[in-house]
């Protein structure tokens, strides 16, 4: 317990400088700006700003990513609220009471609960990661090479489930579609080129942030363009900060979001948004207001904004412990860690300890940060949401340019963004779930590196895959998953089901 | 993200489509990974050659890929269009074909200061266009000043305060 504490007292030390407050202030100013912003979201702010701080110090760094991320889904409740435009997806919740209330006049109020809620839910989401990380990270000891590969299938196929409830079957060709991306590239057993066909700059596979930047910046951009402008629902702002009644009203409404939101965010791939969407569907169904749902109900609002925030620390905790992202911006932020040389993963605990801690830290610092910009800035903000496209646009699409390159200065990745935000594009238009893509081309890696060295360790011997302990929780679990989305097998089960006495 | 302006009409058409491509991406997947080399002359297990892992991956996406042709198979009706009609659909290629100019022909060609101007004066103005209010000439002026600061206001950001080399 005092060497806890004591690591948790180091990582203090760290943060307690003048560059932190000042890093903090300006990367949460820029996530709400970059959330609030339709055609900007919360990965691609987080991807970009890896970019730019690239030369920063890790923790520094971190700090900044983090707190852009938090900035960036709370931001997006912005012009949920305002535009009836969700500034990120996971604000898609947000904008189906939060723009009615804006539209009863009551914008400022509407604005007030989702800072509020933004900040208490990620509240709620530090103190599980506070309190399951380090034992998660104890327990994932015990994974080898096979509990990673079952984790990655687990991952896939959770995440093309969630991401895209009314069509797994999109979901999971995302995930496969993201897999085979991965695979691309000279493949780290035997040192063979696969699919590079003398090309030389793919032998090293397809980066990661030119995937992303392309995926949910330039296809984000093209949205944009083509979808007609945005109106604002109203320039007037009442009081933005609300009273504790308003909060006290709706306790358990926020505690059950915190707690739904956090345990989807912990779920590989699955991320803020069907946190909120889940927070507001259980909400609803509990709520005695249920009836005002969609036209302006606060309870609502608070469900959805504390569940996508809560998600946020959720998400963490893989990235901390398994070294799997929750969602997407928390693969950025896995990446960053990569290349800034923290290496995240279940000897997390015994090697960097107090990098555990500091996440903890740097995610206080950024809720403080946020509600404080959030109740502050709410009418300077209203400015920068009536910023023409045609001008935002542009420049965003500058930023995705120098965003691949700023990695390895090579103007490949700027092509492979292009590429991949013209995939992505006509993906999205046939309503494929970006998530699992962006999961799949990180779990490549993974999947492919682990089952190919267990096979090594048990001399090509698959029993081990289905007997050890883990093993068998995960592929129960990920084959209960399959059939359970089969219309067929629900049907069956439904029918025997029924014929059992009840 | 997008307004719901217009209602999505049904996709059918385009998963019939888009499910056989899938298959045969998968096919193709699966049949290069078939043809990669066993690697037996390194006297490794058979399980861990290159090929493995793709090629499970190549077959599963064309099953999935098979799967999603055959519940499409009943939308042969109009298909919808996924870039948009009329005027959303000339922004949309428009704004597609300016970008891909600067991202693939001016970058690394042009010095990127001058790159990025040009592209951002010619966006700004094209679109510009679109909203009906007077003074062309001011206008203008006013693209090219913003147009301006903005390239330098990236450029300063990027390199100068954050040491990043540009394209």
């Amino acid at each position: 317990m005092s060497t806890q504490l004591g690591h948790f007292l180091a990582a203090l030390s760290e943060f307690m400088n003048f560059m932190t407050l000042v890093n903090v202030l300006w990367a949460v100013f820029v996530g709400i700006v970059i959330g609030a912003l339709p055609g900007l979201t919360a990965t691609m702010g987080v991807a970009l700003l890896t970019t730019l701080t690239y030369t920063m110090q890790p923790n520094q760094a971190i700090l900044v990513l983090i707190c852009v991320y938090v900035g960036a889904i709370y931001g997006g409740s912005r012009s949920a609220i305002l535009l009836n435009i969700p500034g990120t997806p996971a604000n898609a919740a947000t904008a189906l009471d939060g723009f009615p209330l804006a539209q009863q006049g009551r914008a400022g109020f509407a604005m007030g609960i989702a800072t509020t809620s933004s900040a208490i839910g990620t509240l709620i989401g530090i103190l599980f990661l506070l309190l399951l990380a380090p034992p998660l990270a104890e327990f994932a000891l015990k994974f080898q090479s096979y509990e990673f590969f079952w984790l990655a299938v687990f991952g896939i196929v959770i995440a093309g489930l969630m991401c895209s409830a009314d069509d797994p079957l999109k979901g999971w060709i995302a995930g496969v579609l993201g897999l085979i991306v991965a695979m691309v590239g000279q493949e780290s057993v035997h040192a063979y080129d696969r699919f590079s066909y003398g090309v030389t700059d793919l032998t090293g596979g397809f980066n990661l942030i030119p995937v992303l930047v392309g995926v949910f910046g330039l296809a984000e951009v093209l949205t944009v363009m083509r979808d007609p402008a945005a109106v604002l629902a109203t320039t007037r702002i009442d009081r933005v900060v609300p009273s504790f009644m308003d909060l006290w009203r709706y306790r358990r409404t926020i505690v059950r979001s915190g707690l739904i939101g956090t345990g989807v965010g912990i779920i590989p791939g699955v991320g803020e948004d069907i946190g909120a969407w889940i927070s507001y569907a259980a909400a609803k169904r509990r709520s005695a207001e249920a009836g005002k749902f969609g036209k302006g109900s606060v309870e609502g609002l608070t469900a959805a904004e504390t569940g996508n925030n809560a998600a946020i620390p959720g998400a963490i905790i893989p990235v901390l412990t398994l070294a799997v992202p929750g969602s997407a911006p928390a693969a950025v932020l896995l990446a960053a860690m990569f290349i800034h040389g923290i290496r995240p993963g279940p000897l997390i605990m015994q090697e960097a300890p107090q990098f555990v801690y500091g996440t903890v830290i740097m995610l206080l610092l950024a809720t403080l940060a946020m509600a404080f910009l959030g109740l502050l800035l709410a009418r300077p903000l209203l400015y920068v949401l009536r910023v023409p496209r045609h001008i935002m646009m542009p420049i965003v699409f500058v930023l995705c340019v120098i965003g691949p390159y700023a990695i390895s200065q090579r103007l490949f990745d700027v092509w492979v963004m292009v590429a991949f935000g013209l995939i992505g594009f006509v993906l999205r238009e046939m309503k494929y779930p970006m998530a699992p893509l962006v999961l799949g081309v990180i779990l490549g890696d993974i999947l492919d590196k682990n089952l190919r060295r267990a096979l090594t360790l048990s001399d090509g011997d698959l029993t081990p895959f289905f007997t050890r302990p883990i093993s068998v929780l995960l592929w129960v679990t990920t084959l209960l998953l399959i059939l359970g989305s089969i219309p067929g097998v629900r049907r069956m089960f439904a029918r025997v089901w029924q014929r059992s006495p009840a | 993200m997008s307004a719901p302006d217009q209602p999505k009409p049904a996709l059918a058409r385009y998963d019939l489509i888009s499910g056989i491509v899938l298959a045969l991406f998968g096919a193709f997947i699966a049949i290069e990974s078939w043809r990669m080399p066993r690697l037996e002359e390194r006297g490794i297990d058979p399980w861990t050659a290159p090929g493995t892992v793709p090629g499970v991956l190549g077959v599963a996406l064309a099953i999935l890929g098979i799967v999603l042709a055959i519940r499409g198979r009943g939308g042969l009706g109009q298909p919808a269009d996924i870039v948009g009609t009329g005027a959303g659909r000339t922004r949309f290629v428009l704004a597609l074909a300016l970008n891909l100019v600067y991202a693939l022909a001016l970058i690394g060609r042009l010095p990127f200061w001058l790159a990025t101007f040009l592209y951002l004066t010619a966006f700004m103005f094209i679109f510009g266009l679109e909203a009906n209010r007077p003074g062309a000439l001011m206008r203008g002026l006013m693209i090219v000043i913003v147009a301006g600061a903005a390239t330098a206001a990236v450029v300063y950001l990027f390199e100068t305060l954050f040491l990043v080399i540009l394209p």
